[in-house]
C-alpha cells in the first residue's frame, strides 16, 4: 500500500465474543498491507484481558509475516501496563514492567515442537507464589487442561508461525484464565483436509467437540482431551471458549453459545476460565454411564 | 504366564514430561517389543511430572486397535508406581480407545457436510 500512513485500529478487548470478533477485524484491516509500516491505534482501547494478547499475538503474527512492521500507539497507561507486565509489548521496543503482584502468566510464542519447554512454562508459572489459593488437584486439572490444548494444537492446526500462550489471575474475582491460539489451518479446513467434510466454522466446532471425533488418521484413538476439559469446566463452574475462523463457541455456567462471526479470525484460540476458590475434589471420574 | 519385564516411562521418555503422541508413541513401539519377544510388560509411571490423555491415547490407547485382545492385555500388561488420579485418567482413556475402535466407521458416517452459501 501506498499514499497515506497505514493505521489500524482496535476497541476496549474482553475474553467474550465482541473481543474475539474485534480481533478478527484488525486481522482483516492488516491483512491488505504488505511490505508497510502500520501504526496500531490503541487509543479506543480502554481495557485489555491479558489472556486475549495470546489471539492479539496470532493476528500480528501474521502480519509481521507478510514482512510488516507493526508500531502499537496511543496506549492508555493502564492498557500498556497490562501488555507490558505480560512482556507481550517488549518485542514493540516499550520496557519491561515488573509483575509486583505475581498475577501474571507471561505472553509466550512456542513452536509446535516445544512440548516439553510448554509443560516446563506451565510448571514453572502455575506454581508457587503466583497462584496461591487453588488447591494442588485443581491446578493439577488445569495445568492438564491446558497441555491437552497446546498438544492438540501442535497436532492439528500445522500452524508454521507457532502456538501462542498467555494467562491472567484476576484475585478480586478468584478468576484465571488461560489462552491458547494458533497461527494455523482452522478446524474447518483442518476437517476438510483431512475428511474431506465441507462444514460451516461453527458446525467445524461442534464436530471437533463430539466424543470420538478426530482428524487424526492412523492407530492412535482421539477424542477424549476436550470431553475432559468440559467436565473439569463444568464442575469448576468456569468457562472455555473456542474461536475457529468464523466460528465462535462458549460454555460456562450461564450456558453454551455456538454462533458464526462476521469475519474470520485466522487461526484457532482456546481460552479457558477457572474458578480458583473452587475447592471441589477434582479426582477424576470413571467413565460415566451415559 | 509369560516372564514380566518392567518398563519405566521416564527411561523410555527420557523425561517426566509425558504429554505428546510421539512420545506416547515410543511407549507403545517399547511394549509391542516386549510382548513380541514373549514378555508381559509392567509399565511403571514413577516419577511423572505431567502426563495427559493424548500421551496414553499413543502410548496405551492404541493397544486396543485389534492387534491384541481384552483377555491378552489384562494377563500382559501391568500398571506400577501410578496414582489414583493417573489410573483414573488411564482408564478414561483405555474405555475411550475401546469405544473409538468399536465404532471408527460410525462416527465419520455420523457427520454430513454442513455447509451454506455464507462460507464456501
Amino acid at each position: 500500500m501506498t499514499g497515506n500512513p497505514a493505521k489500524v485500529a482496535l476497541g476496549e478487548i474482553r475474553s467474550n465474543e465482541l473481543g474475539f470478533s474485534r480481533l478478527a477485524v484488525l486481522a482483516a484491516a492488516l491483512d491488505s498491507y504488505l511490505l508497510d509500516i502500520v501504526d496500531v491505534d490503541f487509543s479506543a482501547c480502554t481495557w485489555f484481558d491479558a489472556n486475549m494478547s495470546a489471539p492479539l499475538g496470532v493476528v500480528f503474527v501474521h502480519a509481521l509475516d507478510n514482512l510488516n512492521t507493526l508500531k502499537p500507539c496511543g496506549l492508555r497507561q493502564g492498557v500498556e501496563t497490562i501488555l507490558a507486565k505480560n512482556h507481550f509489548l517488549t518485542g514493540f521496543g516499550f520496557p519491561e514492567r515488573a509483575d509486583t503482584h505475581g498475577t501474571t502468566i507471561p505472553y509466550h510464542r512456542f513452536s509446535a515442537t516445544d512440548d516439553r519447554y510448554f509443560a516446563a512454562y506451565l510448571n514453572r508459572h502455575l506454581r508457587g507464589k503466583d497462584l496461591p489459593i487453588m488447591s494442588e488437584a485443581l491446578s493439577q486439572r488445569f495445568k492438564n487442561s491446558i497441555l491437552e490444548i497446546f498438544v492438540n494444537a501442535a497436532m492439528h492446526s500445522e500452524s508454521k508461525l507457532g502456538i501462542f500462550a498467555c494467562g491472567q489471575y484476576f484475585p478480586q474475582q478468584n478468576r484465571l484464565d488461560f489462552c491458547v491460539a494458533d497461527a494455523g489451518l482452522g478446524v474447518r479446513r483442518k476437517i476438510y483436509k483431512e475428511l474431506g467434510l465441507k462444514m460451516n466454522s461453527d458446525k467445524a466446532i461442534e464436530w471437533a467437540l463430539q466424543e470420538g471425533n478426530t482428524t487424526r488418521k492412523g492407530s492412535v484413538p482421539g477424542g477424549l482431551g476436550l470431553k475432559l476439559i468440559r467436565e473439569f469446566i463444568a464442575m469448576n463452574k468456569g468457562r472455555i471458549q473456542i474461536v475457529s475462523d468464523r466460528g465462535y463457541w462458549e460454555f460456562s455456567p450461564q450456558g453454551e453459545t455456538l454462533t458464526r462471526m462476521d469475519t474470520s479470525f485466522p487461526g484457532t484460540v482456546i481460552d479457558i476460565e477457572i474458578n480458583t476458590a473452587d475447592t471441589s475434589s477434582y479426582r477424576l471420574r470413571a467413565e460415566s454411564k451415559n | 504366564m509369560a516372564d514380566r519385564v518392567t518398563l519405566k516411562i521416564f527411561d523410555i521418555v527420557g523425561g517426566p514430561v509425558w504429554v505428546s503422541t510421539d512420545d506416547g508413541q515410543k511407549v507403545f513401539d517399547k511394549i509391542v517389543a516386549a510382548f513380541k519377544a514373549n514378555r508381559a510388560v509392567e509399565l511403571s509411571f514413577a516419577n511423572r511430572e505431567n502426563l495427559i490423555t493424548a500421551f496414553l491415547n499413543a502410548a496405551i490407547g492404541q493397544l486396543y486397535g485389534g492387534q491384541y485382545d481384552e483377555a491378552f492385555l489384562q494377563q500382559h500388561l501391568a500398571f506400577a508406581d501410578i496414582s489414583d488420579d493417573d489410573r483414573a485418567m488411564l482408564g478414561r482413556a483405555i474405555e475411550n480407545a475401546k469405544r473409538y475402535f468399536a465404532n471408527q466407521q460410525a462416527y465419520d458416517q455420523t457427520w454430513q457436510e454442513v455447509i451454506d452459501e455464507d462460507e464456501e
